[in-house]
């Protein structure tokens, strides 16, 4: 059985490609009349549960090593300035202190696109909370101690704080980009703030904009914020001249591997990678933070190395998500086609590239939203700035560029007077349809996800605005996006089978709260027909796991699971030559169904690979190995570097809408969110508690974009670095009603149909929930957060 | 993690006072400010002085004319209590929106007011029940109004060596109610923006024999609203009435712009918290 049915060209009628095409015309996968395995589409209990809820689980900093010196940073206290003087005799002189370092000391750079960061600030500082010196003593309270008696002078530079300052360049962040060993994906223009552009053009955005009836322009904003994890940053280092071994709640260990090879140089194979559990990733453990601090450390002390931060830490030094600024300008004819829109994008990224250029290039391929839209231009810069670190965070911009174009639509759907669900409805994609980026979309399921989210809200029940008896304003919004997985990637894994039948699955794709370890034995499950129970993940180790590319991009259950059918499909062929020759007939004799060998000619013959008498089997044989893989270099079309456009940008997209009630309060600005209907197309949900958890979650965490999260700088310090001040939803605030629907449109590649759920749950929840505030107070908001003083002085 | 310090625990009063006296050490009560600082590399104490083995703070005592309660007492207790729930209802209100059900359990009222944060959530229902601080030194012991023992942010009339001992509630007369509303960012675990406490009493023919109000994180120190509670007193109970002395309220409080909230923006709560504390006060009675 084969459930993988190959890309079929779109059925598309070239002199009218709007026309809605029946998506059952398209992709004819799922066929009724193939039966699912039982164990696709059952909601397991997630196998990490457990043992979290107990706290059982050992995060990052739970771990130890025998020998282990404790380290601490100094963190820089300005925002930009050079480095005049750093005096650490203080420090040396207390006893059990083994090194401290500063940039003198140590001159790596290390990054991933572009290896711009110092380990510690060389010569000068580029953001507050920048580690400027680091300590490693024989105990924390020493090592803390230590960095309390570091003095450094510092002579104070101009501040880039916002777009614009970093625009004007006036002041420069890096004065020299090409200092820097450039790695690729972006290009730093000289002698600006501009570490990387992304240009897309489809159509003619002039001529669209001629053809409409309506335009309209705005200026919109969204605050940088932090992923805030449960977890923060932690890591242990065991390194010499020619070895290298990093024990870290890595989210990527195959790229953090990468990194630290290039910046300490070390031959790839002798840094090794071994992830500890992780509490809490959403994108800022992708990037090698504390492990190259660790690594310095531990080369200079030839000691274990281990570093924790601490939350105040976590807020000054970890990373954050850039803030943003669009002026987006969109046209529709009067009968509501969408004709032009044209958007320049200005990424904050904060001080050094890290995966900033990577936002850029996702979220511009996403900033037009999930419509068929004749004309496009996009410009978006990824800029720096004398602020924390923009990186991945959970979605790579979409939130953002979503509430930019969801801002538009209902901005457009007002002024036509047409009601926002059927706004978008008619011009959301449909299949046969080009894409901005001028790909012939397939399995899109997005009118479908309009629908029932606003049907979860009861959108035609009543009006989308009236007031309470009590005197409070309701609104309804609604919002949707389309995401990208990073493509081209790769990915391996491998399917051990033990003594007893019990099956080991080796896979980088790391368990961060999205379910990875329950889902990938179901889907080996799914073919090798063993009971999942007897299937588990080994931790991840770059030692012996396979290569995986990173855990991000909500990429694991698609490329992971692929590799994990492949391999499984490996390891059948395998038992079914085991058993041929036991058997002593050919191997086309031997039948393979869940789980049960049988020799086609032999009713004597079966063997039910679940049942401790299969082991005998075993025993003394070549061992069950089997290798799975996958990668889409080959369906990836590179995109025109000049316009991106591309026949295949992505072998995934993903879309999904939510819809929001909100309440708002007019004396006081304050606002109750009351239900969220979240409907995303899941392609096919393998385990749908695990995607109703994963929407559930983001939901909430979208929530804190919407009304409460903000990193707030003053002269460059951040000042509301801490739990207190930086306000992330708690579980009181998850004191409304969400609805969540798993839409089922296949994906034709996927396994089983399946498409990405790990972000897509929050894309759409801020800029629902912005549209719903907006529409209550009958002001459309221009930034999110939307906080009560925005609601009080709207006018 | 929590730089090293000495900790004291002394088992008595008097002994506490003296080593306040004779170091440089803090008190040290719920430990739900003070490790957080700590933590948070902000504080580097010395010497902390525990006072978790004087039982003598913990007590409650009920008398003709009051309560008093010790000044360990923690917010827990001002959550459950019947009596605080339907006599000093707004400081069962106040305690019962401190953090979290886990810091309610360690912080406590004493620790709450000798902070001498302008956003303490126990500050203002306690000023409208006129609280009278109780304060002991080494040999000594002296009361003081609440009223009085704000100076300033972050300053409080404590003297070096001197300890709260309890808190003084007189009773309140039978035909009174109070209500706290506390506006904050999220549900829960955050600080008030702007709490505004109000306490009514009537005489028989339902006209306003009494009116206290108390503002919270409206300017440097909790304050009381006089003029606003003058306007109050003698009148008979209405929207309109609340909404005058709510815009007196408003010009009373001394709110400035900072990066957590605009001036501005706190004039408006103090204007539309207070009618409404007023208000809902009254539906109390």
């Amino acid at each position: 059985m084969d459930y993988i049915v190959k890309t079929r060209p779109a059925k598309i009628d070239p002199l009218f490609p709007e026309i809605n095409i029946d998506p059952g015309d398209v992709f004819d996968f799922p066929d009724d009349s193939v039966e699912l395995p039982a164990i696709i589409g059952k909601s397991l209990p997630r196998k990490d549960g457990q043992e979290k809820v107990t706290g059982r689980t050992k995060f990052g900093a739970d771990h130890n090593i025998p020998g282990q010196l404790y380290a601490a940073v100094l963190h820089s206290t300005e925002a930009h300035a050079v480095i005049r003087k750093i005096d650490t005799s203080e420090a040396k002189k207390i006893k059990g202190v083994r090194a401290v370092l500063t940039g003198e000391d140590c001159k790596v750079r290390f990054g991933h696109m572009l290896v711009d960061q110092p380990v510690l600030a060389q010569e000068k500082v580029r953001y507050w909370g920048e580690p400027v010196a680091a300590v490693a003593a024989d105990t924390l309270h020493l090592a803390k101690l230590a960095v309390r008696k570091i003095k450094v002078d510092y002579e104070p530079l101009p501040v880039v704080e916002t777009v614009e300052d970093a625009l004007r360049a006036d002041t420069l962040v890096h004065e020299n980009w090409s200092d820097y060993q450039l790695l690729g994906g972006c290009a730093p223009v000289p002698g600006t703030n501009i570490v990387d552009e992304f240009v897309l053009v489809h159509g003619d955005v002039e001529k669209g904009f001629r053809e409409a009836d309506v335009v309209v322009e705005n200026e919109l904003f969204c605050s940088m914020i932090q992923h805030a994890p449960l977890e923060t940053h932690a890591a242990i280092a065991i390194a010499d001249h020619d070895n290298c071994h990093i024990i870290s709640p890595a989210q990527s260990p195959f790229m953090i591997r990468k990194i630290i090879a290039n910046a300490f140089g070390y031959r790839l194979d002798r840094v090794r990678v071994t992830c500890t559990d992780i509490g809490g990733a959403f994108g800022c453990k992708v990037e090698a933070r504390l492990e190259p601090l660790c690594v310095a450390l531990a080369r200079r002390t030839k000691r274990p190395v281990k570093l924790v931060f601490e939350r105040h830490e976590e807020f000054a030094a970890a990373l954050a998500r850039a803030g943003v600024k669009f002026r987006i300008k969109t046209g529709a004819t009067k009968e509501g086609k969408l004709t032009a829109q044209q958007i320049y994008i200005y990424w904050d990224t904060g001080a050094y590239a890290t995966f900033g250029p990577r936002v850029n290039y996702n979220a511009g391929f996403a900033s037009n939203g999930p419509y068929y839209i004749p004309n496009s231009f996009v410009d978006g810069f990824c800029l720096v700035s004398n602020k924390s670190l923009g990186t991945a965070y959970r979605g790579f911009g979409i939130t953002e560029v979503a509430f930019a174009h969801e801002t538009q639509m209902d901005a457009l759907a007002n002024k036509l007077g047409i009601d926002p669900l059927e706004f978008r409805l008619k011009n959301a994609l449909r299949n046969g349809q080009e894409s901005v980026a001028g790909e012939v979309m397939q399995d899109v399921g997005i009118s479908e996800c309009l629908e029932k989210a606003a049907e979860a809200v009861g959108w035609y029940d009543g009006p989308l605005q009236w007031r309470t008896a009590e005197g409070k304003l309701r609104g309804k919004g609604i919002a949707c996006f389309i995401k990208l997985t990073g493509t081209p990637s790769t990915t391996s894994v491998m399917l051990r089978m033990n003594e007893d039948g019990t099956v080991t699955l080796l896979s980088g794709s790391r368990e961060m709260g999205q379910g990875v370890e329950t889902v990938l034995p179901q889907l080996a499950s799914s073919v090798l027909g063993i009971d999942v129970e007897r299937i588990i993940m080994s931790p991840v180790d770059t030692a012996f796991t396979p290569y995986d590319k990173t855990t991000t991009s909500s990429r694991s259950t698609f490329h992971g699971g692929l590799a994990v059918m492949d391999a499984a499909r490996d390891m059948v062929r395998q038992l079914k030559a085991l058993m041929a020759r036991h058997w002593d007939c050919p191997v086309e004799e031997i039948t393979y169904d869940k789980g049960v060998i049988r020799c086609l000619f032999d009713p004597e013959a079966s063997v039910d690979i679940n049942t401790s008498f299969f082991t005998r089997y075993l025993k003394e044989e070549p061992p069950i190995i089997a290798v799975g893989r996958y990668g889409t270099k080959d369906i990836f079309s590179p995109p025109d570097p000049d316009t991106h456009q591309s026949d295949r940008p992505t072998i995934m997209w993903m879309m999904g809408a939510q819809a929001a009630e909100v309440e708002v309060d007019p004396d006081t600005g304050r606002t109750k969110i009351i239900r969220i209907g979240a409907a995303h197309d899941v392609g096919r949900a393998i385990n749908p508690d695990n995607c109703r958890q994963q929407i559930q979650g983001a939901v909430l965490m979208g929530v804190g974009n919407a009304l409460l999260e903000e990193m707030i700088y003053v002269n460059g310090v951040l000042v509301n670095a801490n739990m207190v001040d930086y306000k992330i939803p708690t579980s009181m605030d998850a004191d409304f009603e969400t609805m969540v629907d798993l839409v089922e449109c296949p994906h034709n590649t996927g396994p089983y149909g399946v498409k990405g759920i790990g972000e897509p749950g929050m894309a759409p929840t801020a800029p629902a929930i912005a549209n719903a505030i907006s529409r209550a107070c009958g002001h459309q908001f221009k930034s999110i957060p939307v906080k009560a003083e925005h609601v009080l002085f709207r006018e | 993690m929590l730089p090293a310090f000495k900790l004291l625990e002394p088992n008595t009063i008097e002994e506490a006072c003296r080593i306040a006296l004779d170091t440089d050490g803090m008190f040290l009560a719920g430990a739900t400010d003070i490790f957080v600082a700590m933590h948070g590399g902000a504080l580097f104490p010395e010497t902390l002085i525990s006072l978790a083995k004087i039982d003598a703070l913990r007590d409650i005592r009920k008398t003709d004319q009051g309560i008093f309660i010790g000044a360990l007492t923690p917010h827990r207790y001002f959550e459950f209590n019947q009596v605080m729930k339907t006599r000093y209802t707004a400081i069962h209100e106040g305690c019962a929106q401190v953090g979290s059900p886990q810091i309610r359990n360690r912080g406590t009222i004493g620790g709450n007011l000798c902070n001498g944060a302008p956003s303490a959530d126990s500050a203002g229902p306690l000023l409208v029940f006129d609280a009278v601080c109780v304060i002991v030194g080494a040999a000594y012991e002296r009361t003081l109004p609440l009223r009085e023992f704000y100076l300033g942010p972050k300053k409080t009339a404590l003297r070096k060596g001197e300890l709260l001992k309890s808190i003084y509630l007189p009773e309140p007369v039978s035909r009174s109610a109070s209500r706290y509303i506390k506006f904050t960012r999220r549900n829960a675990m955050d600080l008030a923006l702007l709490g505004v406490s109000a306490y009514l009493a009537l005489d028989d023919s339902g006209g306003i024999a009494d009116a206290r109000l108390a503002l919270t994180t409206a300017g440097p120190t909790p304050i009381r609203a006089g003029e606003a509670e003058r306007r109050l007193i003698g009148h008979k109970p209405c929207d309109s009435l609340f909404s005058e002395a709510a815009a007196i309220a408003e010009n009373e409080s001394l709110p400035r712009t900072s990066w957590r909230s605009s001036k501005e923006f706190r004039l408006k709560l103090v204007k539309s918290l207070t009618e409404k504390a007023l208000r809902e006060a009254f539906e109390r009675i």
